[in-house]
This record gives structure tokens, sequence and C-alpha cells, in this order.
């Protein structure tokens, strides 16, 4: 693990303390401004930390005991989880503009923190055939339109939701999946291939500590990231008070958009999404389409983005690199990438063929080289 | 009373041993010269009348005919003044008791019995040296060209009246000691350093100078594509005495080197875009050399290659493939040698500001398209390497450092060509440009990397086969160029940038 800063030495050990507690973790923190002087004022022996339960006490103890943060980063290091914090540029930015973003959210795999548009497709645990397809098809149309679709790994519509986001082979980071356990504990169970898949192509993040264990608390907690890190949520199936509807309320209090898929009246299941359009409190939406349509000042309309394919830059080789990350300024001629990058000519130019095969980049009238943003996205990770 | 003078005619960049004949006799005064003499020859009739009686001799008041053996062969020009003088004044004794001549002998008379310099020196010195002649009078002129060939001697002569004194063993003409080969650095107008910017152009350059491929720049005005081709012959491997002594040879028979000697400098040629087909491949009654014969050795330059009439630029495209041209006419036939590296040069739009970042262009695609069309595929198909050159910013002007040397461009030049000499042992070619399909197969076959890359680029480039095979080639170039002895994924797929126009066409 890279070295951490006494800022995040500081955040991982009371975020250790307070849990999933983000209230009490602001309500400490902002007293003293950082988290490193709030873990000072605490060593200090500072007596407002006096008036704090007694388990926070006990977990702040124990995070002050010596050794503890080089236990804890090994163990984070030993199953590949990473962190990422508010003002951190991994951290989504979407879900650092909710009221109580996670103070630390751990997180196993890759996943882009500014996507264009990402919406979380949420629903029943227990769906008819009907939800199953829907939720798999409407996440298949979203990843491949270039979506970032956010679901909760549950059983039922999360689960279809993540398998049709990765049903497109060619669709590049397509899910992430916030858990209401640990990112380390595989819940439910028989999700366990489901879930290699999210980390090898996509992500799973969670602000429980790594080995927590779900409880049934821990979802409503969980579902304010779900909404929190979507521009929109999607409710698929639920019943007329779930979980889901809790996401949704969530969702609207953060002042995201929420979209529902509706259902044959009478049906248990389709009682939430149709509830919601009935009073107004969701878009009904009969296609991808209806959805892209809503956002089409971020996102362009699908059918000119239907080709569009998302490209991580960290699978194309150094110098291709540095040409794409030099072309996101604009364009540029043979002669100053040539300058700028001081790469071989030989090299440059076999990596310009290559970068123009793949689809990356054109080749302008006057030797002139521009990606090709109508073809490719470029993700930084 | 009979005498002989040796001499030589011309025909092509070869030429034929003549043999001058006179005979005097008795009978009314007469002066015919015979054996298919042209109206250049025939008036040398009144020259040399003049020119004997002004170096101080009588001219002959009796029957006087002059035979240039053999007598079917055309002699042109006015070569055989000098001998045929001569050879009056032998047959009339006035040089002494026939002597016999060990001297061939051309030149032009004036009046005043002066010998002026001829074209075509070299050619006939060197077809009559390798006849077993090798004593030669030439105009003073003339000397310097003649002088290149090791081992002959040169009497310069400056008048009539002084190569009168040298046979009849009075004054001795000094001979010209023969010039020795000089591998001495050959000074270019335009270096390569001089070019600003440009980089990838000047890579394409070096890498066309390497393998012997043409060259089609594509720019907008003042991109410098014209100062690029001049600097090319600096890059190009130093002559050979041998290639220089052929180049000297078809320069000569054009007059272009009276005074002067040996062309040591690769020439460059650049032809104006209204030359006609005859100007550039070679013609007109005497059949002499074009443009293409010229530039042998060295680069022939197309500014404004759209520009040029289309049944021009077809000519081209046979001598391209053969690296010489047969001129046939009526009277004369002959072959030249052309082995060049053809440069050519485009806007990219009949305004030219086409991708130009600073002037708007008002062509219309249409307009563009015809532009375009007027080279027509088959030319080329044969220009392996296309490349458009940007437009050269202030920052580029301004900075001083102008990049590599033609010399050091070249000296790499020069060890891809080792590198290729040493692989066509055998092949019967010296050149990557030069290889037929059969050879492609051998040496450029690429691996199975390098090709999925290359039915990439046969499908989204629209490429025919023979740009295929052209790309194939310019990668074995650029991996030669690099040192390398397997051609790789990179060069193949650097290659592939210098298809310009083929990725214009369909791209955009």
């Amino acid at each position: 693990m890279r070295s951490l800063t006494p800022d995040e030495q500081a955040r991982l050990k009371l975020h250790y303390a307070v849990e999933y507690n983000a209230k009490l973790f602001y309500k400490i923190t902002d007293a003293y401004t950082t988290p490193a002087k709030t873990w000072e004022a605490y060593t200090g022996g500072d007596a407002r930390f006096a008036s704090l339960g007694e388990r926070v006490k006990t977990r702040l103890r124990e995070a002050a005991s010596s050794g503890f943060l080089e236990r804890f980063t090994e163990r984070l290091d030993q199953k590949n989880i990473s962190f990422t914090y508010p003002g951190d540029g991994r951290y989504p930015r979407l879900l650092a503009e909710i009221p109580d973003p996670p103070g630390v959210l751990y997180y196993i795999g890759k996943f882009d923190p500014d996507p264009q548009l990402s919406i979380a497709v949420v629903g029943s645990r227990r769906p008819t055939r009907y939800g199953l397809e829907t939720a798999r098809r409407f996440a298949r149309e979203f990843a491949q339109a270039g979506v970032l679709v956010v679901s909760g790994m549950a059983e039922g519509v999360d689960a279809a939701a993540a398998r049709g986001a990765l049903s497109d082979e060619l669709c590049v980071c397509p899910t992430v999946a916030v858990l209401g356990c640990g990112v380390d504990v595989i819940y439910p169970a028989s999700n366990e291939t489901l879930y290699r898949q999210i980390v090898e192509r996509g992500a799973v993040v969670s602000e429980f500590l790594p080995g927590a264990h779900a409880e049934r608390y821990h979802f409503p907690i969980r579902n304010r990231v779900m909404s929190g890190m979507a521009h929109g949520t999607l409710v698929v199936e639920a019943a007329a008070r779930s979980g889901t509807s809790i996401t949704a309320g969530y969702a609207q209090d953060q002042g995201r958009d929420v979209f529902a898929v509706p259902g044959r009246i009478g049906d248990k299941m389709s009682e939430g999404p149709n509830g919601m359009i009935a009073r107004g409190e969701a878009k009904a939406v009969l296609s991808t389409e209806d959805v892209l349509c809503e956002y089409a000042f971020l996102h362009a309309p699908a059918e000119t983005q239907s080709e569009a394919q998302t490209i991580l830059l960290s699978s194309l080789s150094e110098p291709q690199r540095r040409v794409c990350r030099l072309l996101k300024q604009g364009e540029f001629s043979f002669d100053e990438l040539a300058e700028t990058l001081g790469l071989p000519l030989g090299v440059l130019n076999s990596c310009l063929t290559e970068l123009q095969f793949l689809g990356i980049m054109k080749q302008l009238p006057g030797r002139l080289y521009a990606l090709d943003a109508c073809r490719v996205r470029l993700k930084d990770i | 009373m009979l005498s002989r003078v040796k001499s030589h005619g011309l025909s092509g960049i070869g030429g034929f041993g003549v043999l001058v004949e006179t005979d005097i006799a008795n009978g009314l005064p007469a002066f015919e010269i015979v054996g298919l003499p042209d109206a250049a020859v025939k008036e040398s009739r009144e020259r040399v009348r003049a020119a004997i009686r002004n170096a101080g001799y009588v001219f002959p008041a009796a029957r006087i005919t002059v035979n240039l053996a053999p007598a079917d062969m055309r002699k042109e020009g006015a070569v055989y003044d000098l001998p045929v003088a001569l050879s009056i004044l032998c047959a009339s004794g006035q040089l002494g008791a026939v002597p016999e001549l060990e001297f061939a002998a051309f030149g032009e008379l004036g009046l005043d019995g002066g010998v002026r310099a001829i074209s075509g020196v070299l050619p006939m010195v060197i077809d009559a040296f390798s006849g077993g002649q090798s004593v030669f009078a030439v105009p003073e002129g003339n000397a310097e060209e003649a002088a290149c060939v090791e081992g002959v001697t040169v009497l310069p002569v400056r008048t009539l009246g002084e190569l009168c004194a040298h046979v009849r063993g009075e004054t001795k003409i000094l001979p010209r000691p023969t010039e020795r080969w000089r591998d001495g650095e050959v000074r270019y107008g335009t270096d390569f350093s001089e070019i600003k910017g440009q980089q990838g152009a000047k890579r394409a350059a070096e890498i066309a100078v390497a393998g012997g491929h043409n060259l089609l720049l594509i720019g907008t005005p003042g991109s410098g594509k014209t100062m690029l081709a001049r600097a090319i012959p600096s890059v190009l491997p130093k002559l050979t005495y041998e290639e220089s002594l052929e180049i000297t040879k078809i320069h000569s028979i054009t007059g272009a080197t009276k005074g002067a000697g040996m062309v040591r400098e690769r020439p460059f040629r650049a032809p104006h875009h209204g030359a006609s087909s005859a100007a550039l491949v070679g013609g007109g009654s005497r059949a002499m050399p074009g443009e293409i014969s010229l530039a042998h050795y060295g680069v022939l330059f197309l500014d404004e290659l759209p520009e040029f009439k289309r049944d021009v630029l077809e000519a081209l495209r046979q001598p391209l493939e053969d690296g010489f041209i047969t001129v046939s006419r009526a009277a004369a036939s002959a072959t030249y040698p052309a082995e060049f590296v053809l440069v050519a040069a485009m806007n990219p739009c009949p305004c030219g500001n086409y991708g130009s970042r600073v002037h708007e262009c008002r062509c219309t695609r249409s307009q563009i398209e015809r532009y375009r069309g007027r080279i027509s595929g088959p030319l080329l198909d044969r220009i392996d390497i296309q490349v458009e050159m940007p437009e050269v910013g202030f920052a580029e002007l301004s900075d001083k450092s102008g990049g590599e040397t033609s010399g050091e461009v070249r000296a790499r030049v020069e060890r891809a060509r080792q590198r290729q000499r040493e692989r066509f042992r055998g092949d019967g070619i010296l050149l990557n440009a030069q290889m037929n399909a059969r050879l492609i197969k051998k040496y450029c076959a690429p691996d199975k990397e390098s090709e999925a890359l290359l039915a990439n680029a046969f499908r989204q480039l629209k490429l025919s086969a023979r740009a295929y095979q052209r790309i194939l080639k310019v990668a074995r170039t650029i991996a030669d160029v690099e040192g390398s002895e397997r051609v790789g994924l990179s060069h193949y797929a650097e290659a592939v940038q210098y298809r310009s126009l083929d990725a214009a066409g369909n791209g955009a």
C-alpha cells in the first residue's frame, strides 16, 4: 500500500471507531476541521470525547493501540482492498454531494469516479420473471450506452441488473455493486460467481469495515450510498413497502431522479413502481431511452452513442497512453505530438496506427490527430 | 592523296567509331562530305574551309571528298569539324608525309580556326576507350570531363593551328593529367538541419531514400515541401566513381558539362509542370535524354503534381518500374538509364488550405476529389510513401535547433542500404523498392500479430492489393533503418501511416 498521509491515517482510525455512523464521523471531525487534528485532540485527552458512547470509546482505544494501523492496512493489502474518502480523486463525485457521504469508502476492483451518467437499478429480492428480464435488459442497454449501472448485489433484481451490465463483453467497468457488508464478504453466498465477475470487470464498494457481516439494519444505510452514487434510481419491481421504496426515498431527498418500470396492476410486485408512478413520485419508463433522454445534456442520445465503446487507458501501452492523454486536450499535428512527447518517430508512428485501428483516434486532413469521441470514450483508471 | 583520322559518333549514351577519310584528287575544285551526314555536318564544310585558311594553311583547290565511315550510321552535330579539317590538311601534305595519327579527334571549329567545346565528349571517350583508343584530342572546354576517365591521354586543343603544330612535331601539346577520383564531402544547397519542424516528413524522406521508395509530399503552401525535396540529394549515399561517370555521361550528351568536370553531386531535377512528355522521358529527332534520365542516381522533383498533364504522368509509369527508358524515334533510338527517387509534391486541395488551422479552405468536396483524381491510381500505387506535411507554426520557425544534419541521416541511410545489399545478394536487386511479389513473400512475411493489424488496415483503409504490397516493402525498409533483422509489428504499423492519400480518401 502507498504510504498514508497523517490525515489518511487519522481518518482510517476514526472511521474504524465510528463504523458506519457517518453522521457521528462528521460530528466529531467537524469540530477539529481535519481528521488529523481530531486524532491529535483525542490522543491529547480532549474532554469532548468523554461524552461518546461506550462502544465508540472502546474502539477508539483499540485504534489508538500501537501497531493497529499496520495490522489494519496489511489486511487491506492482503485482500486487495483500496479505500477512498471525500476530497480524494477516486471518490465518486456524485456521492460526495449527498448530505452525509461515507467518511471512508472501501472498494475492490475499479470504477469510474466521475461517469457521464450512472443509474442505480433497484428492486425486489424476489421478483417475477418479468422483473428479472426487465432488470437484465435495461442494465445491459445502459451499459452499452456507456452508463455506469449501480446495484446492491442482493438476490433478485440487483443481481439481474449486475449480470445484465456485465453481459456485454465489450463494456468496460460497466457496474458497481454497493454492499451492505464489508467489501471482502460475499453476501448472499449464492452470488459468489457474480461477485468475482464484478470485482474483475467493475467494483464492489462499501462503507462498512472489511470483514463486517451483513446485518438487517445495514441495508437502509447502504441504500443512501446507492442512490447517492447515481444520477437517477430506476425501480424495477418492488412491493409497496420495501427496502426499494427506502432507496427511492433517499434518491428524492438527495435531489436525484426516480424512474419506475410499470408492471401489471394487481400484481404484488408491481405495487411499488406503479404506486410511485401514480403518486407522481417517479417517471414511468418504457425503455432505456426514456431514462437517457432525461440526461441528454450530460449524455448524447443513445442512437449516436450506440457504437460508443469505453476503453481503459490502462489497457494501452505506455506510449499510447501518453498520446491519448495529450489528445484529450484537443487536436495535435504529428510534429506537435513528436515535439511534446519526445517519443522516437518510429514509435510514435506505429502508436498512431494502432490507436487509429482501435478506433480511439482519427486522422484529420493536414496530418492532425484527434480522439474519436463519437466511437469511444476513454476512462483514465 | 588519301588520309585517315579517327573520330567517334554518339548514339544514346553509347557510341561507334568513325573514321574520317579524305581523298584529294585533281579536277574541278569541289568539297563533298558523304557518309550520312546531317545538316550540321554538311555546314561544317564552310567552317572547315574558313578555319584552315585563317589558321595559316591553304585550303586545296582540288576535288575533295570526305567520307565518314561507317556509311550507314547517321552522323550528327559539329563533332567532325576538327577531324575533317585535320584530315584535309594531312591529305594535302601540309602536315608532313601523311602521318599516322595516334589520337582520335573531336571538336567544332570557329571560322578563325579556334576549337569550340561540343556536347557528348565523355560518352564518346568512354566508348572509344573501351574499344582500345587511348589518346584523344578534344576541345579545351571538354578536356576536364574527358580527363575523368582513368587511363586516357587527353590533349586539350585550343586552335586548329596548335594541333597541326603538334602533328608536325613543332610544339607538343601537353596532355592534361587525368583527374583522380576524390571521395570528398559534397556540399549541397540545403541541409536537413536547416529544415525547421516537419520531423514526420523528414523521417518519411529518410525511409524513402533508404529503400529507394518514391515519395509524395502533401501540404499547404509554405509548409516546406520544396525545401525538403531539395535537401533529399544530400542524404543519398555518396556517389561512387562509376555512378558519377554514368551521370556525367548523360549530362554530357545535353552539353551541360561543357567547361565543367565530372558531376559530383546527386542531380536534382525539377521540371516545371508545363513540361511535355518528350521533355520528361526524352525524345526529339535525335532521341535525347529527358529529365528522368538527367535525374539518374538523383532526385526528380515534380512540384504541383496534379498540374502535370495526364499523358506526361502516365509516361512515367514504365520507367519508374524498369529504371531505364528506351526513346524511339523514326531516325534514332536510344536507351537511357533512369534510376531516380521520385519526389512529388501537391497541395491538399485546389486552394491549398484544406486541413489548415489558420486559413479556411473554400473548396467543395467535389473540387477536392477532382483535384486528387488527376493523379491516376496506377501512378499513385507506384508512390510507396505518401505523407502529409502540416503547417509549420511560429514556435517551430523560431526554434533554433533544426534536428539532425544530412550527414547523420545519410550515415543511417548508407547502413540501411548496406543491409539490403547483403540480403539481396543473389536476388539481382539492390533496394527494397525493387522487390517483386516473390521476394516480398520471402523477406516481408508478417507474423500473426502483424497480420491482424494489416487485415485491419486493409479493411479500414480499403487498400488495393498493390498498396498492401507497398506497405510490406516500406515496413521492410523501416526495419532496415532501425537496424532490425526481423520486420515487427511496429514497423508495419508505421508503414501504414505512409498511405495518407488512401486514408484521407475514405476518412474525414
